[in-house]
């Protein structure tokens, strides 16, 4: 919990209104929302906590890192999981939503001097990686950008079309070898690692734990490697401490910390698995 | 227009406002600084402090239900020595009355705690948690017992000179007979309800939803019941009665300032909307305004009833 600079960002607490739906699989839903112009720029990896305003059933607000961000325009990319996300999933067109943030701690900016960025999305993980890799991309800088992304199958695929520019480059996995390599994204990644890390590399990674628990089992602790976390979140502003993750504390011991005040990001070697 | 009034008293307590926030819902208030200025609440409760810090449970801690949600945080703390050193220092720079929230494993703990806090100002009253387990008395729950209750209350009542507000926890058969045993161990103020024991099951699973289990429900589910048990102990003791329990809005803390709380406390909802504290602040004085009132005090305990 060293040097963890806490967002200077202020959160705001605003109402947005659907602007935009796609479902880009069955299960998974990307919303366009419009906000005031003066919604603060999120930083890459922070997130929104989000509700719809007028939905009765719904309780609580629900997090979501941000997919995309111009000004007046945020988007989230999700897979629909409960009742939360298939509320919002199922919002017409024009409809308010309350909307909160940005809210955490993004992505630590890689040193100037690396060579290599490697983002490591497990399944929709790849909502705030694609988002970092895009504001990463526009930075003008001689190094390489890979995202890896898996999914189950090539129908589970996440969208990446906004990875497919000239100063990125994507590599795909899937379980069941239907499209890209044959495996998890961990072992696409494990089969790279060799050529890679001569060269100085700072390695990104966010999907479900299981994914994140493999890919530090296979990264050497001296190599920088930052990951994002979920946990279900009732206030995401630091206060309810329910978003609570196992990090190690002073002396190794364990400590919980809150995946949305002092997260989603942390460096990999501070949590306890 | 008639200025309108919101100020009440509560027992030896001024407040400007009757809108406290609760105890584990709104952080050590720093947290919400960042969305409205916190001067304009009645008073802030701050989480609940220990004697020592206390690292809480294993995640997953908090699961939605259906009106409400279950938390089992574990009453995570920094600890009261902690809490006097980093946190009031900042708290104080408000005017806002500041009430700390306390809790032990042992009465002799409550005594300490209680004593750290009085020594070191800035603390308006103090708020007993009695909602956890006696380990010197075989884990019973202190405030489900009416002896250990009234003796907690009265050693803290004996070591400091801040207002002590207990509160009661509703997993009891009758929650009036704590309140009429707190109330002679010499309580200041009661407050209720803490949240109420529930648990929920993934089915896909079969695993509960907590990793401990159970825990503790809030929110708009349990507002009926809390209306119910601060009406039943407005109407035993004469002390008075500080109410929550999934209060959201304005018409929701009316219903409790109704029945006869003198103030009430907003908890689950500064989750859902960080400003729903200030927003029920307007709300009652909209309605004070709206209906030729402009004394709050004068709608407390106004309950019609044929």
């Amino acid at each position: 919990m060293k040097n963890r600079k806490i967002s200077k960002i202020k959160p705001l607490s605003v109402k947005g209104r659907l602007l935009k739906k796609q479902m880009v699989a069955p299960d998974k839903c990307l919303l366009s929302l419009q906000v005031d112009l003066s919604f603060p720029a999120p930083q890459p990896g922070q997130f929104i906590m989000v509700k719809p305003s007028k939905y009765p059933h719904l309780l609580l607000r629900r997090p979501f890192c941000i997919y995309n961000f111009t000004p007046s325009l945020i988007e989230i990319l999700f897979q629909i999981v409960g009742r939360g996300t298939e509320a919002l999933s199922l919002l017409n067109l024009n409809e308010e939503i309350d909307i909160l943030g940005p809210l955490g701690k993004g992505f630590p900016p890689p040193p100037r001097d690396v060579d290599n960025i490697l983002l490591v999305a497990g399944g929709m993980g790849i909502a705030t990686l694609s988002f970092f890799a895009q504001s990463l991309s526009r930075k003008k800088a001689s190094r390489k950008i890979i995202t890896y992304v898996g999914a189950k199958t090539a129908q589970d695929l996440p969208p990446i079309k906004p990875l497919e520019s000239k100063h990125l480059s994507v590599k795909i996995s899937t379980d069941d070898g239907s499209l890209g390599f044959a495996g998890t994204v961990v072992d696409l990644l494990q089969a790279d690692l060799p050529s890679l890390l001569p060269h100085k590399t700072i390695i990104y990674g966010c999907g479900p734990s299981a994914m994140l628990r493999e890919l530090v089992k296979i990264i050497d602790p001296k190599t920088k490697c930052y990951l994002s976390l979920e946990e279900r979140m009732a206030c995401g502003i630091g206060a309810c401490l329910g978003c609570a993750v196992a990090i190690k504390g002073k002396g190794g011991s364990l400590s919980y910390a809150r995946v949305c005040k002092d997260g989603p990001v942390f460096r990999s070697t501070e949590i306890l698995w | 227009m008639k200025t309108i009034n919101l100020s009440v008293q509560v027992g030896p307590l001024k407040l400007k406002n009757p809108v406290i926030t609760a105890s584990g819902t709104f952080g050590y208030g720093e947290e919400y600084a960042d969305f409205f200025d916190l001067n304009r609440l009645g008073a802030v409760i701050v989480k609940g402090l220990s004697l020592v810090p206390r690292k809480g449970n294993p995640p997953p801690r908090i699961m939605e239900t259906p009106y409400g949600m279950l938390n089992a945080i574990g009453l995570e703390n920094v600890g009261v020595k902690r809490f006097i050193k980093e946190k009031l220092p900042k708290l104080k720079k408000f005017t806002v009355p500041i009430i700390a929230n306390i809790f032990g494993e042992t009465i002799k703990e409550y005594e300490k705690i209680a004593v750290l806090l009085t020594e070191a100002g800035g603390v308006a009253a103090l708020e007993l948690n009695i909602s956890c387990p006696n380990v010197k008395k075989g884990g019973i729950i202190f405030g489900t017992d009416p002896r250990t209750a009234a003796a907690v209350t009265e050693r803290v009542k004996r070591v400091t000179s801040l207002p002590v507000i207990v509160k009661l926890t509703p997993n009891v058969t009758d929650i009036t007979t704590i309140a009429k045993s707190v109330e002679s161990a010499g309580a200041d103020i009661i407050s209720l309800i803490n949240t109420i024991t529930g648990m929920a099951v993934d089915v896909k699973h079969r695993r509960p939803y907590l990793k401990n289990i159970t825990g503790g429900l809030s929110g708009p589910a349990i507002k009926p019941i809390a209306l119910r048990m601060v009406w039943q102990v407005v109407n035993t003791v004469s002390i008075p009665v500080i109410g929550m329990g999934g209060i959201m809005t304005a018409e929701d803390a009316l219903e409790f300032l109704i029945v006869g709380a003198k103030a009430i406390q907003v908890g689950t909802a500064n989750f859902v909307d960080p400003e729903a504290a200030l927003k029920i602040v307007s709300g009652l004085e909209t309605y004070l305004a709206n209906h030729n009132l402009n004394e709050i005090s004068r709608l407390i305990g106004t309950l019609r009833i044929d």
